[in-house]
């Protein structure tokens, strides 16, 4: 879970896992909705290095600022799977080459934070304004078909639950 | 039964908008609906007598109006009333081919996503807080087919997207 001073490893199987949480009212039968994906970069965690599925319902520090959200908000949400191969591949969207990819990105509270992150050519596309809209909407549809459910949610978004 | 905008209380009289209340309710006859002009954006009362489900449709439509910026957790502004605009005629265009969507939610990419799902077949259209208006089809694991729409075009892609799903 903490970092303690682990180095990055940017070396993962085709098999290893990726996890992330979900809201209930996102699930469309015990698929996810592709609406509701966030564009690159996604933060997920990885299966390696002692990473389990729960570890992303553990709540994470707030940000300066921010009060912390109430426990129930992490522990109650689901968790969704997918494979490192299952990853979006390498598409051609409006004449241009994109390829997405996961990179280990340790953060000192969660070791095994990952982002799958999108590159045009050589360069990290950072801000989803430097993405098109198609662009978008292509890794939400990939990324929709090849996820699993591992642990259903149990909690809406606070707008749904109003 | 009262409703939230856009719906309108009225009655469609052999091709000629009434109020509700100047129809002697005995004598309120059965009618089909002249054709719709491509554009509309209204709801009326016998729109959900044809289609039920789309008053589940426009209530949810309606709520994504309250969402506020935070709605979810990566900073994505809620749909506006463009988006929900061009929503509104994308549910009655397929209410007019009696087609029923999976599900209409607000999209992380600002907008409103209306979803249809059919064993591994997805399709779904998304209409944008900027005006634009996106279709996609998928089909297990083939890659994804994304397709600009315009607002004169969308009959034709719900029809595209109608003969995909089935």
């Amino acid at each position: 879970m903490l970092r303690r001073g682990r180095p990055v490893v940017n070396d993962f199987e085709p098999g290893e896992k990726l996890y992330f949480r979900w809201y209930s009212n996102w699930m469309d039968g015990d698929a996810i909705r592709p609406s509701q994906i966030q564009p690159p970069k996604q933060s997920v965690n990885r299966r390696r290095h002692g990473g389990r599925c729960w570890l992303v319902l553990i709540p994470e520090p707030p940000k300066p600022g921010q009060d912390p959200r109430p426990v129930q908000e992490y522990l109650c949400q689901g968790i969704i799977a997918l494979r490192v191969a299952d990853v979006p591949r390498p598409a051609e969207i409006n004449g241009t080459e994109y390829r997405f990819q996961v990179e280990h990105d340790p953060l000192e509270h969660n070791y095994q934070h990952c982002e799958i992150r999108v590159y045009e050519g050589d360069t990290e596309l950072k801000d989803r304004n430097q993405m098109t809209k198609a662009l978008k909407k292509h890794y939400r549809t990939e990324m929709g078909a090849v996820t699993e459910l591992v642990i259903r949610p149990e909690i809406a978004t606070k707008d749904a639950r109003q | 039964m009262e409703y939230a905008l856009p719906i309108t209380t009225t009655w469609n009289y052999g091709g000629y908008s009434v109020a509700e209340d100047a129809v002697p309710e005995d004598i309120r006859p059965s009618f089909s609906l002249p054709p719709r002009k491509q554009d509309a954006t209204t709801v009326e009362t016998t729109d959900l007598e044809a289609a039920p489900w789309l008053a589940g449709a426009v209530e949810q439509l309606n709520r994504m109006r309250g969402l506020t910026p935070g709605w979810e957790t990566s900073g994505a502004l809620p749909p506006n009333e463009t988006a929900i605009k061009l929503a509104s005629m994308v549910l009655l265009q397929l209410m007019e081919a009696e087609i029923e969507p999976n599900y209409i939610d607000p999209s992380t990419d600002e907008g409103v996503c209306v979803a249809f799902r059919h064993g591994d077949r997805y399709a779904d259209v998304e209409c944008f807080n900027t005006g634009e208006i996106l279709a996609v089809t998928k089909e297990g694991g083939r890659s994804p087919n994304i397709w600009d729409v315009h607002q004169s075009d969308i009959r034709q892609a719900l029809g595209r997207i109608a003969r995909f799903i089935h």
